[in-house]
């Protein structure tokens, strides 16, 4: 089953800061709730594991991804992502592009996805619409992971708006026990279809 | 492995037995007790082929859990009969209209209209259809088993 | 085709079960199976634990409670398709269920274990949406009721916490004389619907539709509810103009879901044709009532 899922999300930070930011895998990844990552390869991908509940299925992918093209110029970034169920019920395989738009206030992360699933879990998906809608939830809260992130990380980097900084403790809780996949919150319980999403950690 | 006890009557006869809990009700039929006439077509609740009797209700015996038949009555195809081995109205019929060819899913036919004739005596043809409607047959084109649905139903009212 | 193993546990009070769900992970309750099995059979769900509630006596019933029918979560598909008081008080749940898979499945699968799976193109979220369902919830620190509304969190994803269990849901009463229809299309009889649509409506002696409730299933993750359609309606001539501005509001949908077998567009198309012809139902079955 192939599908390409179009999410966005916008953070009130320059685009310099976030280019920075996502391609830095080490410091991104944290803001993906249920994603753990692994060591560095020798070819430069990683390894990452990803758990997601789907209904009421739990999946755990364990697969690797990586950039495969960065234009650091143009703010866009590919990215390849593959992985398989542990428990055997079907895998995944992506490539995931980024492009990064903005003003020196805003910027607006745009992320097409084409990803091909195989199995159980295609057999399950259902729909390219619960995936999309899935999908871009998950999206939103990346994004408002990595604004608590930069906000907590430096009082040095002022906000776009100079809102007050959130507190440390909002992130903390957000970011704690990032492989514990169900049941924090329902934000938690996203598919995994997104590779760039899943496969990230800290 | 979780094995519990289980006290289970079918078609009469009482079992005791040790079952592990994820065996279905339909392989501990076929497997622990012997009974193959319950047959498993899909495993997942849509042929039909395994239905029988859970204290007087069809149900899918591949979807319950033997260990949830504990304290209960089930009756499958081997107990339709009369105790004196005489087929069932229902059977007789079934055999006068050619209702079964290879009859893989005639056990679950068989159960499925035991307990729709014994609150419906008098359908129509519609009536029946839709009673067998979760049941698959791939041999006779659903006719004969209608036919003789209504047969067996004329019997039983003539009774 | 077999499960995996699992321990299995049979708590035979209320008490006991909510302990076991604070308790355990990776758990699954088994309630009629019906979907359970399947996904335990196909190995998509693996759980350690798996928890039958079968034999917790306070969670089955059908019963009347002022305004309001109250079905305890437990309760058999069939026995609530027979009852003579869900026929006399929301024949459109007597109708619902006639569409509901099959006998054998409706003798064992559970109200409750419907609105918990919470299939998108299942018949029971749908009437228990049109019907306005409070679905009351219990943990050990005690109950929650949640508005049928608000009851999806996602996707196949109640808004049930690991540790509460579902006990039952309140419904509203229609008046005497409302009329009703539940209808869905499938390509087989007792399939899942494609789309399925719940009516409700109340006529005056003018013909004055006084109360209306539109709601489908199919077209979401939860049961599509027309509200802006029934604020249309209030007041308006229960007639095929009336239906023509339903037609309007389905026709813009915003998310409707898709798959390999059935579009967004065909879908909507369904959507519209399943509610013209139920609405119809529903204000003729009104106007024999009044």
């Amino acid at each position: 089953m192939s599908l390409i899922i179009k999410t966005s999300f916008k953070v009130d930070y320059p685009k310099e800061i976030i280019w920075t930011l996502i391609t830095d895998i080490e410091k991104s990844a944290p803001c993906f709730p249920g994603a753990e990552l692994g060591e560095k390869l020798p070819d430069g991908y990683y390894k990452g594991n990803f758990n997601v509940k789907l209904g009421p299925m739990i999946f755990n992918f364990v697969g690797k991804f990586g950039f495969i093209e960065l234009n650091e110029e143009n703010f866009q970034a590919k990215i390849s992502a593959t992985g398989t169920d542990a428990k055997g019920r079907g895998g995944a395989q992506g490539i995931i592009d980024v492009v990064l738009t903005g003003n020196s206030n805003h910027t607006c992360i745009q992320i097409i996805s084409n990803i091909s699933l195989s199995g159980s879990v295609a057999q399950y998906g259902r729909g390219v619409g619960m995936i999309q809608a899935i999908s871009q939830q998950l999206i939103n809260e990346f994004g408002k992971n990595l604004s608590l992130m930069i906000d907590a990380d430096s009082t040095t980097i002022p906000r776009a708006d100079n809102s007050v900084n959130p507190k440390d403790e909002v992130l903390t809780n957000k970011l704690s026990n990032p492989q514990k996949p169900i049941y924090l919150t329902k934000l938690v319980w996203q598919v995994f279809v997104d590779f760039f999403i899943k496969l990230l950690k800290k | 492995m979780d094995q519990r006890p289980i006290n289970i009557c079918v078609n009469g006869i009482t079992y005791n037995r040790e079952v592990e809990t994820r065996r279905t009700l339909a392989d501990f039929l076929r497997i622990d007790l012997q009974l193959t006439g319950t047959h498993v077509g899909c495993e997942h609740g849509v042929c039909g082929a395994c239905t029988v009797l859970f204290n007087g209700n069809t149900a899918r015996s591949c979807l319950t859990l033997a260990i949830q038949a504990d304290q209960c009555n089930v009756t499958t195809i081997e107990g339709l009969a009369y105790p004196d081995g005489t087929f069932s109205e229902l059977q007789q019929a079934f055999r006068e209209c050619h209702g079964l060819q290879c009859g893989f899913c005639t056990p679950g036919m068989l159960t499925t209209l035991t307990e729709f004739l014994s609150e419906n005596n008098n359908p129509s043809e519609f009536q029946v259809k839709e009673a067998i409607s979760g049941n698959l047959c791939r041999c006779t084109g659903y006719q004969a088993i209608v036919d003789a649905t209504m047969l067996a139903a004329k019997r039983l009212r003539e009774k | 085709m077999k499960p995996t193993p699992f321990s299995y546990h049979c708590p035979s009070s209320l008490t006991e079960a909510l302990d076991l769900v604070a308790k355990l992970e990776n758990y699954k309750i088994i309630a009629g199976g019906q979907s359970l099995m399947p996904m335990l059979n196909f190995r998509f769900l693996m759980p350690e634990h798996v928890i039958d509630i079968n034999k917790i006596p306070e969670l089955v019933g059908v019963s009347k409670e002022h305004h309001q029918l109250r079905i305890g979560a437990m309760t058999r598909q069939h026995t609530i398709h027979t009852s003579p008081l869900v026929k006399e008080n929301a024949p459109l749940i007597t109708e619902a269920y006639g569409l509901v898979s099959h006998r054998q499945v409706r003798n064992r699968g559970t109200y409750g274990g419907s609105l918990c799976h919470l299939d998108p193109s299942s018949e029971q979220p749908c009437f228990t949406a049109a019907l306005d369902g409070v679905i009351e919830v219990a943990s050990l620190a005690g109950k929650r009721e949640i508005a049928m509304a608000n009851w999806t969190t996602m996707y196949m994803t109640p808004d049930l916490a690991p540790d509460e269990i579902m006990l039952g849901v309140r419904l509203d009463i229609w008046p005497p004389n409302h009329g009703w229809s539940f209808m869905e299309y499938s390509r087989r009889h007792g399939d899942y619907a494609i789309v399925g649509v719940a009516a409700l409506v109340v006529i005056d002696s003018n013909n004055c539709i006084e109360k209306i409730s539109i709601t489908l299933c199919g077209i979401d993750a939860a049961p599509v509810r027309l509200y802006a359609a029934e604020k249309i309606l209030i007041d308006h001539d229960a007639s095929d103009i009336a239906v023509k501005k339903v037609m309007i509001e389905i026709e813009n949908l915003p998310d409707v879901m898709e798959d390999s077998l059935n579009t967004a567009d065909y879908r909507r198309h369904l959507a519209k044709t399943m509610t013209n012809r139920a609405l119809k139902t529903a204000f003729e079955r009104a106007r024999k009532r009044i």
